[in-house]
């Protein structure tokens, strides 16, 4: 509160007067009530399940680090082997280029690994955003 | 009455009880409404302010931090709305001419004299909140009207306490110059 020494010392208090509150107008609360009804039965649960989204993000990165260190060299190579002869075997619709002289570069495996794991988690932050974009 | 505080309410809508918010609204609209009222200046607009602000606060109540008063927390979603508003919406400056001249104006058929006169000076405090910038209109409002320390204030609008105690100076004074002015002009028209 105010100190009352002030209170009376100051002259705008002459003519403001607390006790004339606007008040809101008669259906303020329903109209409210309307308007959250409107759009917010998945407000509280979105929000819950928009919390989670960070949590499922860093899970699958620490699983794509895992496997990519925990699958044997050789398994390895084999997806690598399997992806770019998928990619090579690309050749619909689009002109047929010679990949080949591109994919014999050498470079150091890690490359490959970073390479899948940028693609995977990119789809995955593609499938996130559609679910949860659904569900607002 | 069985009187239940702010916090219990929020729990029961954190818990997916949506219609406790009615009873939150209930107990803050006058005052929502008032403070977006003196900001803005228009009832149309104070509504559609305050609604919003409502809106906003149910929206980010999982935010809300239960320690500090939920009053507050809903004065600053309404004080910062009713700014950025009304810096959007910037209205031209009202002349001296456009008030009414004396309370007689504010006799209606239904009003004594004493209420006419109360009435005359409710509306020449909104004249002059209209004549000075949004923000004063903040802190006036929260300072004379909800009665509000420089503490709550800063709390609710961020500006530090000193800083407040200048408006405020600074605030009070343009207001009362521009009552000045309409009194004078008052007894002006009476000559």
């Amino acid at each position: 509160m105010n100190d009352k020494e002030k209170y009376r010392e100051d002259p705008l208090r002459k003519y403001i007067m607390p006790d004339r509150r606007e008040e809101a107008p008669g259906g303020f609360t329903s109209k409210v009530m309307t308007r959250i009804g409107l759009d917010t039965i998945p407000v509280i649960e979105s929000s819950r399940k928009r919390n989670l989204v960070p949590y499922i993000s860093v899970l699958v990165t620490i699983l794509l680090f895992a496997t990519a260190f925990l699958i044997p060299r050789n398994d390895t190579d084999m997806f690598s082997l399997t992806l770019m002869s998928f990619i090579k075997g690309i050749n619909f619709s689009i002109p047929k280029m010679n990949l080949s002289s591109i994919f014999q570069i050498s470079m150091p495996a890690i490359i490959t690994y970073a390479f899948i794991g940028i693609l995977v988690l990119t789809v995955f932050d593609r499938a996130l955003y559609g679910f949860f974009k659904k569900e607002k | 009455m069985d009187y239940k505080g702010d916090i219990y309410y929020i729990e029961q809508i954190l818990a997916g009880n949506n219609n406790s918010f009615s009873y939150i609204v209930d107990r803050h609209k006058s005052k929502a409404y008032n403070l977006a009222f003196r900001i803005c200046g228009n009832h149309e607009e104070a509504e559609e302010l305050a609604q919003d602000s409502f809106l906003k606060a149910y929206r980010s109540l999982r935010t809300f931090k239960m320690k500090s008063s939920f009053a507050t927390w809903l004065y600053r979603i309404v004080y910062n709305t009713s700014i950025s508003h009304v810096r959007i919406k910037r209205k031209g400056v009202l002349s001296l001419e456009d008030f009414p001249a004396d309370a007689t104006d504010f006799i209606g058929t239904n009003t004594t004299e004493e209420e006419a006169e109360q009435e005359y000076r409710n509306s020449l405090v909104n004249f002059a909140l209209q004549k000075i910038n949004e923000e004063e209109r903040g802190l006036i409002s929260l300072y004379y009207y909800e009665e509000m320390t420089t503490d709550e204030i800063s709390e609710v609008t961020g500006i530090t306490k000193s800083n407040i105690k200048v408006k405020l100076f600074r605030a009070r004074q343009k207001m009362l110059e521009i009552i000045e002015k309409v009194e004078k002009k008052k007894l002006i028209y009476h000559e």
